[in-house]
């Protein structure tokens, strides 16, 4: 590992990485502030459902957006390989004594690095936050964050990518926003048309004011959700492994292939 | 490695673009030496020392550097070839001290301390940002990085290109210095003839993605030559015995590569020493025959 190049992006990066912190910083403290009020002072004394819903809202806030916004700001961004290929930086370091191998694999531990601290920070504030907000350990919202982690690393994954490809953030992201609606709205729409069809084949039922089959399928499509959720999160951790090990072999190929 | 004649050997090389072709590019710039390596914008320069450093990929020919194939030895050559591009190519967030931090750990060879010889020599800060360093400094700056991994072969493709007269110089002083090592070596691409004719040993021309001419300085200097005459004596000059002829009102200036062989024949015709940027003009417009 060249720890030269390696020092030379966090530097450029270290903007971003204050920004993460600094924003983490303050969303933890005005989250703390928000839930010692709604223990100790003024939002004590609140409407039960305002109450609820303020409890919601600071909950998700500090579990699930925390490891967004680290994430985000962890993670290689398209702006340092763009502005490297403006600046001649790209050709500069084809004169180097380095191998493409070797270029490779420092963009994924930068990837990879950065992704596990903001990870592992992640994790940490969620141990933190549950007791905080008076709640046990919840696993379902830590599945969900999980799933999270897998999304935000697949998007930063195919975005540096991209951008070795295309070597311009416009169409970089708008081809990921792409990958993503196309992903995104096939989910939705085969749910959409799973629950449609079971619909349909309880129309009879439900027009007679019998719930109790359609109850049973919902219930049962929850449970089959909740499996494939179970087995989606075991997978995880290889998904991500596999992610930038992809990664790591498609950048090392564009590099191979330099100009034509 | 220290066993070979010729730093760059180059044969046969070609590359073809979409409306541009590096045809069959032959030359070598010998171990000790500088070449310049002249052409006009466009003429296959850049294609040609990004064939060299294996930026891009060749379609035939043979590449030799230190007497090794560049691209089976490419991180062993590149240990010791040091590139100076026409811009500083390093962000301009960074500065002098984050360049040694990423520069040390990038060549085996890299010394601090000639580094920071050459930064105080030029008087460059050391804790400026380099977006805030002029077009001379990001140059002088870029000739200390190049100079302080121990490089046995110095590549620039349009180095002094942009530069004032007062800065062009002094980078030509330092070239000067490193060459007094007799193991080092230059190719210098501009098309600023006026800086190679000061330094160069060689020089080789390049037109059109073809060489026009390659060989010692000198010698080129000293075979070309200009006939000035009227239109009346141009008339009688054979066409194989001439490059081009340059018609203007006053008269006809024709360049010929043999001048001693055309003082013999056209013996009555004035003759005139040629220099680089005459002669490159000339090729350049040889297809035409004569031109204004």
């Amino acid at each position: 590992m060249r720890k030269g190049l390696i020092y030379r992006e966090v530097y450029l990066n270290r903007k971003r990485y204050i920004v993460g912190i600094v924003v983490y910083i303050a969303m933890l403290f005005i989250g703390i502030l928000i839930r010692m009020s709604m223990r100790f002072g003024n939002l004590a004394n609140v409407d039960e459902e305002v109450f609820n819903g303020m409890d919601i809202v600071t909950y998700y806030m500090f579990t699930l957006a925390t490891p967004l916004i680290l994430i985000l700001s962890f993670s290689e961004t398209p702006e340092i390989i763009v502005s490297d290929n403006a600046s001649g930086w790209s050709k500069f370091s084809y004169t180097f004594p380095i191998t493409s191998k070797e270029m490779a694999l420092h963009k994924t531990c930068m990837t990879m690095g950065g992704y596990l601290i903001s990870v592992v920070i992640s994790i940490i504030n969620f141990l933190i936050c549950c007791p905080l907000c008076d709640r046990k350990f919840d696993v379902f919202n830590f599945k969900i964050m999980t799933i999270l982690m897998f999304v935000t690393c697949l998007s930063t994954a195919l975005e540096q990518i991209l951008t070795y490809k295309f070597k311009n953030i416009t169409l970089t992201q708008t081809v990921t926003s792409l990958i993503f609606t196309v992903i995104f709205m096939a989910s939705g729409l085969g749910i959409a048309v799973y629950i449609g069809n079971a619909i349909k084949k309880y129309n009879v039922d439900i027009e007679n004011g019998d719930m109790s089959a359609m109850d049973a399928f919902l219930d049962s499509f929850a449970d089959k959700l909740k499996n494939i959720l179970d087995v989606f999160v075991i997978l995880v951790p290889f998904l991500i492994v596999g992610i930038f090990a992809l990664e790591y072999l498609l950048t090392k190929k564009i590099l191979d292939r330099r100009e034509k | 490695m220290n066993d070979y004649e010729n730093a760059i050997e180059i044969s046969g090389l070609t590359k073809e673009y979409d409306g541009f072709t590096l045809d069959n590019v032959t030359f070598n710039v010998p171990k000790g030496s500088i070449m310049g390596f002249i052409g006009q914008n466009g003429a296959g320069k850049t294609t040609t020392i990004k064939s060299i450093l294996n930026i891009i990929s060749k379609d035939s020919g043979n590449i030799k550097i230190f007497g090794l194939d560049n691209v089976e030895n490419e991180i062993e050559i590149k240990e010791n070839i040091a590139v100076v591009f026409d811009a500083l190519p390093v962000h301009d967030a960074l500065n002098i001290k984050n360049i040694n931090i990423i520069m040390r750990d990038i060549f085996s060879k890299w010394d601090e301390s000639v580094f920071f010889g050459y930064v105080e020599r030029f008087g460059l800060p050391v804790k400026k940002k380099i977006g805030q360093f002029s077009k001379g400094m990001k140059m002088k700056l870029q000739i200390a990085i190049a100079l302080s991994h121990n490089a046995k072969l110095l590549v620039m493709d349009e180095a002094t290109t942009g530069l004032d007269p007062v800065v062009r110089n002094e980078i030509l002083d330092i070239f000067l210095e490193y060459l007094q090592d007799e193991n080092n070596s230059i190719l210098m691409s501009s098309h600023i003839t006026s800086d190679l004719e000061k330094i160069a040993d060689s020089v080789t021309f390049i037109d059109k993605g073809k060489i026009l001419l390659t060989g010692y300085k000198d010698d080129i200097l000293e075979s070309h030559g200009l006939i000035k005459c009227t239109r009346e004596d141009y008339s009688k000059i054979d066409r194989s015995d001439f490059i081009s002829a340059r018609i203007n009102d006053f008269g006809v200036s024709v360049m010929v590569d043999d001048v001693q062989a055309a003082q013999k024949k056209y013996s009555g015709l004035m003759t005139e020493k040629a220099d680089l940027e005459e002669i490159m003009l000339y090729y350049v417009n040889r297809q035409k025959g004569e031109w204004s």
